[in-house]
Parts: structure tokens; sequence; C-alpha cells
């Protein structure tokens, strides 16, 4: 099952400034490089805030989930955040079991990561 | 090769003077036979076959002209060195005595070196051609023997795995032929027939068959579906083909557990459907195009379900094309009434039966052209009992590529034999932390190297085995790093802890240079 990725920049409402990744199919070996490749030069940036719509990611292995740790700890580093959101429940278990990624933020849906990010922008850095 | 000495030679001629010469003159140096007519020379010739045979023309009773056609007529004399002994000594007469059958012509009187000469130049000549002969009739004794090995003979597994009947028959017009049939289980799981049929008979039929065959079995295990195994078997045929020979084939899959029939046809004889109570009829009416000929043709695909007590008769041309000794053809009119017969027999009774059919009808003609038959019968299908066990077998080179297409293959699986998606999920999951495991540290990204995936679906569970020759790694009693936070923990360590949460058993193997892994999955048993 093939990855498709899409890049969603927000230049206004409350995810003002933060970059959505929109996943679909399956994130594993075969398809990790290309995310990490499309995500590096994004990293390069000052962007802040990332957040990956798994909505329709139906499968993800330990080689995808490097991915999200690499971007979460490039992210970490300048005071940045890497968010899911809209997780299907075997993605959702993968995540719990793996328990790897200390102050990511996990959100059920688009509203609650809009308000979570709404209250990130007006918090002085 | 047999001594000169050893070899017996057949006088004939009614002249008792002459043929005192002959004996004086050749009994040192061969066994001799003597006829003072045509009628004791055949006689003699038939008790005693010669090595070689001087023949006198001009007799009372059968001339030796009629002698020569007649013991060209005897299979033990058919091949006899004959040389005429005549005073006729006009090229009619000669030509005629070639005409006859015969190799080599003295005139009377004759000088007895010259016949010793000749009879020993004869002897010698039969004698190479008969060793070259006895090598060829070897060899073809053992390939005959080779082709015969890739003809599947017992069908027991199959039958119980599939709940069906098998049958097949092969024979070849000469030592080694062209027709091939196999059955093997396929790489849905499903069971995969197919009969083919070389261009052409003999040698050539034969090495294309065993090409054409081996690779159709090779296909059929790793794609699913008989228009696709046909397409990537047309291509590969038609690919390094410069003789130019074709194979027609059918080819099958059939789903035990619904009873359908997957079929496609590649310009094969149409395969023939008895039921109960109706009358035998083609199981598809198109031909399709024969195999080899250019790559890139599609096939069509036909549906169909195979009720139970069904027969599916499958076969090649040597059996509507059989002919008798009026040169009438068997022809497909005589091969449907024959069939009606087996209706509600079982498979082995359609192809015994039909061979004897056939038999009966060429009444001893020549066998024209290699016969081949692969009969299935479905039995009825149980209905309460446990699924049985299927298999599947990947062979995966070393690259995440082929770590996806085997998740996808065993998505496959997983959706035929009823598994739920949250155990398809862990064994896909399982699937692709081991077969990266294997990428990366077994064969240290080495792309050429191939390793092993089985899956295999039992009563209540699937279990996975992924089989590699790198270094021996046992991941079971690798130390579980803490699932903590761990920003330095290197790639790939997460892996085996998710094997270990989602597979129920997991157990490590060193089996010669191979590390074997096997996992299994159990299934939460479903509602009735």
């Amino acid at each position: 099952m093939p990855l498709d990725i899409q890049f969603k920049n927000s230049p206004e409402g409350p995810r003002y400034g933060a970059m959505t990744v929109e996943l679909s199919g399956s994130l594993d070996g075969a398809t990790a490089p290309e995310l990490e490749r499309q995500l590096t030069p994004i990293l390069e940036t000052q962007l802040t805030d990332l957040v990956f719509d798994l909505e329709k990611l139906n499968f993800i292995s330990s080689a995808g989930f490097r991915v999200f740790a690499n971007a979460r700890k490039r992210l970490k580093e300048r005071g940045g955040q890497a968010s899911f959101v809209r997780l299907q429940p075997q993605i959702q278990e993968v995540f719990e079991i793996i328990k790897a990624l200390p102050g990511i933020g996990i959100f059920k849906s688009i509203e609650e990561i809009d308000s979570h990010l709404a209250l990130r922008q007006r918090r002085p850095r | 090769m047999k001594q000169l000495s050893d070899c017996r030679l057949l006088l004939v001629d009614d002249a008792k003077a002459n043929l005192d010469i002959l004996v004086a003159g050749l009994k040192a140096e061969h066994k001799l036979s003597l006829a003072l007519n045509g009628e004791m020379a055949l006689q003699l010739a038939a008790r005693t076959p010669p090595d070689l045979v001087l023949l006198d023309i001009v007799m009372p009773g059968l001339d030796g002209y009629e002698v020569c056609r007649r013991l060209r007529a005897m299979p033990e004399t058919a091949e006899v060195p004959i040389i005429f002994l005549s005073s006729l000594e006009d090229v009619q007469n000669k030509s005629r005595g070639f005409e006859a059958g015969a190799n080599d012509y003295v005139t009377k009187p004759f000088d007895l070196l010259e016949v010793r000469a000749r009879v020993r130049a004869l002897l010698k000549a039969k004698a190479y051609s008969d060793s070259v002969k006895e090598q060829l009739t070897a060899d073809l004794r053992v390939a005959r023997d080779i082709q015969m090995g890739m003809i599947p003979h017992d069908f027991s597994t199959l039958e119980k795995d599939f709940a069906v009947e098998l049958a097949g028959v092969l024979e070849p017009a000469r030592e080694v032929g062209g027709d091939m049939y196999g059955a093997f289980q396929g790489a849905a799981g499903g069971l995969v027939l197919f009969v083919g049929d070389v261009s052409g008979k003999g040698i050539p039929a034969s090495l294309f068959m065993v090409r054409a065959s081996s690779l159709a079995r090779l296909l059929g295990r790793d794609i699913a579906g008989p228009e696709r195994i046909l397409a990537r078997l047309n291509d590969e045929l038609s690919s390094d083909n410069p003789s130019g020979m074709f194979v027609t084939m059918l080819c099958v899959v059939f789903d035990p557990a619904s009873g359908r029939i997957a079929l496609a046809n590649a310009g094969h004889n149409r395969p023939v459907i008895l039921r109960d109570g109706e009358a035998p009829r083609w199981a598809v009416e198109r031909l399709g195009t024969a195999l080899g000929f250019e790559p890139g043709l599609t096939f069509e695909l036909t549906e169909f379900i195979l009720q139970p007590g069904d027969t599916l008769v499958i076969y090649t041309d040597g059996v509507n094309e059989a002919f008798n000794p009026q040169a009438e053809c068997y022809g497909n009119e005589r091969l449907l009434h024959d069939l009606a017969a087996f209706r509600q027999q079982p498979a082995t009774a359609v192809t015994t039966g039909m061979l004897r059919h056939i038999r009966t009808f060429a009444a001893g003609a020549r066998q024209s052209d290699d016969i081949a038959m692969l009969v299935l019968r479905a039995k009825d299908r149980p209905v309460h009992a446990e699924p049985p066990g299927r298999i599947m077998n990947l062979e995966l080179q070393a690259v995440p590529e082929a770590v996806a297409h085997g998740v996808e293959q065993l998505r496959l699986f997983c959706h035929e034999h009823q598994v739920e998606e949250k155990a398809l999920f862990a064994l896909a999951l399982a699937l692709e932390e081991c077969g990266m495991n294997v990428i990366h540290y077994a064969y240290e990204d080495q792309a050429h190297e191939r390793f092993h995936v089985t899956f295999e679906r039992t009563a209540d569970a699937v279990v996975l085995e992924v089989r590699d020759h790198g270094p021996a790694f046992d991941p079971t009693s690798a130390v579980i790093r803490n699932l903590a936070p761990d920003e330095a923990r290197p790639p790939g360590g997460w892996g085996i802890p998710l094997v270990r949460h989602y597979m129920e058993e997991i157990k490590y193997t060193r089996a010669g240079d191979e590390n074997v892994l096997r996992m299994h999955k159990r299934l939460v048993p479903r509602a009735a």
C-alpha cells in the first residue's frame, strides 16, 4: 500500500504558523524514506508546529514512527511541537505501545487540535 | 556391437549349386541359414531373424522382389540389409531391386571376394546405425523419465486439502512430448490447475514443454488469477523464443470455500463441464491466443461455480483429434457424447474411461499426438468443519518494496481465509518489522539477498514464519530495551517489542545456516 503525503499551510486562523501534513495509506519501511525526504526542507525552516493528520493512515511500522520521532526532536530543539490528530484505533495502539514520544500532542478531532494550537499561539515563548 | 562372426546370413537361391559356392565362401566368417525358395526364406527369417540376407531374384513361387518386400514388412527384418544376387544385370532390374527395398546388388557370376567385402561393409554400417539408435533410445528413455517426473501423479494431499477429486493422465505419442499438466496450491491459497500443449512433437516440443511447465508452476505460486498467470507466462515465453514455438494452455484456479472456478484460456481446447442431469457443455467459448508469439497480451477471465459433484475435464487435442485407420477424427461431438456417461463418476473413472474410448475408436491406428487429460471433481463442501490449513510461501528480495509486497500478499491471504482486520494488522506489522530487520541487520542492506516468508492459516491461528540466512540472531533472547522515552534509541529498536506485543507466541530456531522465526497470531473465534 503506498503513502500519500499532502502539506497544508495555515496562513490564518487558529492554526496560523503551523504546517499540517495529511498522510494516507501505509507508513512503513518502503514509504518512510519519501516522507523523511519531503519533511527535511520543512524542518530546516523556523516552523514550530507540525500537525500530522492521520485520519487516512491505515498502517504504521517502527520505520514510519522513526520519521515522527526525528521530526519531533528537531521541533523540540527550537521549542516547537509535533502534534497528531485523528488517529485510527490500530495506529493509536501502536503509539501507546511505543510510548516513546514524550511531549507530543495526540488529539481526537480538528477542533481539539485547533483550540490547543490557539492556546499555544497566545502563550509567550 | 555384435562381432561380424556372430552375424547370421540368410542365403536364398533355388539353385543348390549356387548355395554351395556361397556356403563354402562364407561359412568361415559367419553363421549361415539356407533357403531354396522364397516361402522357406520368410519362415526362416521369422523364426531366426538374420543380420543380412543374400537373395536370388528369379525363383519359382515367390520371386526375390516379393520376398524382399515381405521382409521389409515384417518388424523383425524391416531394417535387415538385403543384397540381391542375380544374373539379371540390366539397369531396370537393378533399380527394381532397390525399389523393393534392397541395400545392394551383385550380378552373377559373382566373385566371392567381392561378395565377402560387400557383406562385411553392410554389416558394419548396420552395426553402427544400431548402436546410434540404441544410444538415442537410452537417452530418450531417461528424458522420458525426467519429463514424467515433472508431472504430478499423487494428488492425495491436494485432494484432502481442497475437498476435490483429481485425476491426470499423460501419454506422449513418442518417447517424449509437448503436452503437460500441473496442479498445486497457488498464491492466494486456491488450487491452480493447468494443461498445456506445445506446438510440434518429440524432442523440440519436450524441451519447450519443460520450460513452459516449470515457469507455469513458479508463476502460479506467486501470482493470483489465471489471466494474470497466463499474461506473465506469455511475456516470459515470448522473449527469448528464437525457435518460434508456442504453447496453448488452459489455466484454472479453484477456490474450495466458494467452489468458484476462475479460468483463462490461451488458445487451448475448451474444457468440458459435467453436471448430473445436464448435457456435457463447454466451460468457456472463447479460445484466446496461444503463448509465445508476442509479449504484452492479455487474457480473458471467466468465472463460474463448480457445484459439489460437478466435474471439469481439461484435455489436449490428442483426445478430440485421435484418428482411426480410416483417417476419421474422434471429434468434439463424440467427446461430448462419451463424456456424458461419466457424470457422477469419480475423476479417475473419467481419465481411464476416456482413454479406453479413444483407444477403441483408434482401433490400433498409431497414436498421432500426445494425449493429456486433467480432471477436477468438486466434492461436497463441509458446512460446519473448521477451515482447513492453508499455506502460502513467498521468496522476497531484501528491499523494503519487497516487504511491502509481502504485506500485500498477506492482506490477500488473510481476506481469503477469513482473518479479522485486527489480527491482519498485527500480522502485517510483525511481517513488516521482521522483514525490515532482515534487510538492515541480517543482510546489512545487500539488496541482492533473499529471504522466505510463509503464512499458514490453521484452525484457530495464523502462523507467520520468516527465514533468512544472515548471521545467527535470536530476537526472542535479545534484551528488550526499556520502552520509556529514549532519544538515543537506535533505529529498529522498536520493532522487536512491537512484534512481541502483537504475537502470542514467538519461536526462534537456527536451522542449518538459516534463522527461522515462527510467530503465532491467535484468531478470535467467530460468532456462529
